[in-house]
């Protein structure tokens, strides 16, 4: 006997045959698909009665939603700088899992605004615990809704938001020396391959000086993944790209996708939340866990950041030369070497050296540097929207960025 | 659609219209084929067998590798997804027939048009490829039994892709055979027969496309289904690359390379050394290749365990408890050896959790194919009804 947790009454078995049919019969053409939205039951409401709203009402609900989103943003912004001024100067001086300490005393003011208070009412109603009488000389709970406005996933990147800057890049080449890759059908080794994309992306990034980038291995070595991490981590990398090729049975697909570091589980500042309103005696301890919170927070917006820029550069280019290219988009990813780095990381697969054009393209060197200027591109890109570039450079000058980059795809066609 | 109805009642007659006229003359040659030399097992009756009547309710599992069928008459049988046809007149005077199924087909491939209609969890675009499905869907009925009198109420499953992109071609597909007909995913009839149909993770491994599909209590949505293509036949690939680099002068093709697959597949720590004897320059010549069939296997870990991650967190945190216990793996790609335990093992790392091999990978999707269709209402078998 399987030891599943196996449902000896369905309660439902009814519905899902009657919802199976119901589908066969669209696919019978008896019956028109209905709207995704009128049809689709949230896994959280098991139990509760299936409810058919009209697709409008969904729109109203968008609209409210992005009113409150908005007011919220605005009030973040309009409220004094405690927050943000406090948790800068403790990244400045040490990291963002500096002085918790600092962070709390400093932080303890009131905030006025209910609309703040908005996220802590969905968790509250979630939780329904009661709020606490006198929170006293810890922080309060507007300033843990501060810190959950600044955790959540969504919103503006924190590293915006915390002044933070990009000064050493370290790309990854993938594979090396015994494990060689994917191997294509014509022999190429996906680890030779992504060697010298990642010079070429590394020569064509120090033409900016404002970086230092380094690249995890310069010849065909193996290295293991936890030695590119602690690479990554020892040179205090502020972002990490690793490049690898796809490779899928068959040769009519060309995948091009990268992974960034995730997925965020915001549970634990939900939890957090639960516990500090419950017995405020707690909030000490876990205010360290939510700073350190804010660190994972900040990796994942900017990993994702990081993907979407890199991916928008680079499928749109491979697509132009391969019209089987398939854009697979950016996902989050528990691969080790993106998970163990401290910093922002993607690993971009750029194009798949299954598909035999592709991999007859990836012999030629100017192929491999247009796809190094492509990368480079989404590079420049996604620091280009980085307020605080090194050097305190303004977006006009990531204007200059985007022309240079712009220039340099022309002269290297 | 005069004929249309006669035919049906003996589907075994019914064959595309190009190869009608010799597949008339040829009906039971096909099914002793199917018997003796296509590689189609004979298993135990399923265990809930209803009264035969004049309705024969079967199950059909259409895989990218296998193929089962499951009736309601006690008939269980598997086949090969492989579909042949001969080259030319003097292969089918040599093969004595007009199409050839699973590994009859597979053994004679020099002599055929040799189709593996579904790949990666799509049917290939070509009209043959097409027919080939057809003629494939027709031949499950042969092998289970269907008598002259009996009318055919179908479920049929298809890889989760399949039924996103190929849902019309699958029904034209089998229309002609049946009376009826409900087309599935695989992952949820796997579900579905093991009655797991509530907070648990299905993840079908196959040969062109591993699924993954949540059961909520609903039935899944295409939001509910993943599918990624580093299944088995990725398997097959990357071994026949690793075996290429380590012994670049042995001669070994891409069958060959499968068959090592299915006998010596594992991930984690090896039971002992797996040994194969390859030609080289037409000596038969013994190579291990214990770390390459490693390396190839354990290639598709981290897309399975990426996506079931993925789809842990898309429930209520309430119920992710319960669903981190309530994944089953299933599949042909379940019986690579410590597979399981492996996923169990990287999911573990964020807490509690179990991996359960389905006890009989062959047939879960067409004994739960099978159970939709007996549990299907008359009504809606009713209005489901091909048109005539």
């Amino acid at each position: 006997m399987l030891g599943l947790t196996r449902q000896a009454k369905v309660p439902r078995r009814n519905e899902i045959l009657k919802s199976l049919y119901e589908e066969n019969l669209v696919v019978a053409g008896k019956r028109k698909a209905q709207p995704a939205a009128v049809r689709r039951i949230h896994a959280s409401h098991n139990n509760s009665p299936r409810v058919r709203r009209h697709p409008s009402f969904y729109f109203l609900l968008m609209i409210i939603a992005a009113a409150v989103a908005y007011s919220a943003l605005i009030t973040f912004w309009s409220l004094p700088h405690r927050v943000d001024q406090n948790l800068s100067t403790a990244s400045a001086a040490g990291g963002i899992n500096g002085n918790a300490s600092k962070l709390h005393v400093a932080s303890a003011t009131p905030v006025s605004d209910p609309a703040v208070l908005t996220m802590d009412d969905v968790i509250d109603s979630v939780y329904a615990q009661p709020k606490p009488s006198s929170p006293s000389e810890n922080a309060t709970p507007e300033t843990i809704n501060q810190l959950k406005s600044l955790v959540s996933a969504e919103g503006p990147s924190l590293a915006r938001l915390f002044g933070l800057g990009v000064h050493t890049i370290v790309i990854d080449p993938g594979h090396g020396g015994k494990d060689p890759g994917a191997i294509g059908h014509l022999g190429s080794h996906e680890a030779e391959i992504t060697l010298e994309i990642a010079k070429r992306l590394r020569d064509r990034l120090q033409v900016y000086d404002n970086y230092t980038v380094l690249l995890t291995r310069e010849t065909d070595e193996f290295l293991s993944l936890s030695e590119r991490v602690a690479f990554a981590n020892d040179n205090h990398a502020d972002i990490f790209v690793s490049v690898h090729i796809n490779y899928y049975p068959g040769d009519q697909l060309n995948f091009v996708e990268t992974y960034y570091f995730g997925p965020n589980n915001d549970r634990k500042v939900a939890e957090l939340a639960a516990k500090e309103n419950a017995d405020s005696q707690y909030l000490y301890a876990e205010f360290k866990g939510m700073v350190e919170k804010i660190g994972d927070t900040m990796k994942f917006q900017e990993s994702r950041d990081l993907a979407d820029a890199v991916q928008e550069a680079l499928y749109p280019q491979i697509r132009k030369v391969n019209k089987k290219a398939r854009n697979h988009g950016i996902k989050p990813g528990p691969f080790v070497v993106l998970l163990g780095i401290d910093a922002p990381s993607i690993l971009t697969e750029v194009t798949s050296l299954s598909n035999k054009q592709e991999e007859k393209r990836l012999k030629s060197p100017a192929y491999r540097d247009k796809i190094a200027a492509f990368l480079e591109k989404g590079i420049v890109n996604y620091l280009n929207k980085t307020t605080n570039s090194p050097g305190g450079e303004s977006n006009g000058n990531g204007e200059e960025k985007e022309n240079l980059a712009q220039a340099k795809d022309k002269q290297y066609r | 659609m005069a004929m249309a109805k006669k035919k049906k009642t003996s589907p075994k007659r019914k064959t595309s219209s190009t190869a009608k006229s010799s597949a008339a003359k040829t009906g039971s040659a096909k099914k002793s084929t199917a018997k003796k030399s296509s590689g189609a097992a004979r298993a135990k009756p399923a265990t809930t067998i209803r009264p035969t009547t004049n309705i024969l309710r079967v199950g059909i599992d259409l895989g990218t590798s296998r193929s089962a069928v499951s009736a309601n008459n006690g008939k269980r049988e598997w086949v090969e997804s492989y579909v042949g046809w001969p080259k030319d007149f003097i292969a089918e005077k040599v093969l004595g027939e007009p199409i050839l199924f699973g590994r009859a087909a597979l053994e004679n491939r020099l002599s055929l048009d040799l189709y593996r209609p579904l790949e990666q969890g799509v049917i290939k675009e070509s009209t043959r490829n097409e027919e080939a499905v057809r003629e494939l869907i027709a031949h499950m009925l042969d092998l289970a039994e269907v008598r002259e009198s009996q009318r055919v109420y179908a479920v049929v499953g298809v890889p989760s892709e399949s039924l996103r992109a190929n849902k019309m071609a699958i029904k034209r597909a089998a229309q002609d055979f049946v009376h009826s007909l409900m087309v599935v995913s695989e992952p949820f009839s796997a579900a579905y027969g093991m009655q797991v149909l509530n907070n648990a993770i299905i993840i079908d491994m196959g040969a062109g496309t591993v699924d993954f599909c949540i059961m909520h209590g609903s039935m899944p949505k295409d939001d509910d289904q993943r599918t990624i293509v580093t299944a088995g036949d990725y398997i097959d690939q990357q071994l026949f690359n690793l075996m290429k680099e380590k012994y670049p002068e042995s001669d070994f093709n891409m069958n060959m390379v499968r068959q090592y697959k299915e006998r010596f597949s594992f991930v984690g720590k090896p039971k002992g050394k797996v040994e194969v004897e390859v030609p080289v320059g037409g000596r038969i010549m013994v190579h291990d290749i214990t770390d390459e069939m490693r390396r190839a296997c354990e290639s598709v870990v981290p897309g399975i365990v990426e996506n079931t991650m993925e789809l842990i967190a898309r429930f209520d945190p309430e119920y992710q408890a319960i669903v981190r216990e309530n994944i089953l793996l299933c599949g042909g790609g379940s019986q690579i050896h410590g597979l399981a335990k492996v996923i169990e093992e990287a999911l573990q790392e964020d807490g509690p959790c179990s991996v359960t091999v389905m006890e009989d990978p062959i047939f879960a999707g067409s004994d739960g194919a099978l159970a939709l269709a007996q549990d299907m209402p008359e009504k809606y078998w009713q209005d489901l009804m091909v048109e005539e």
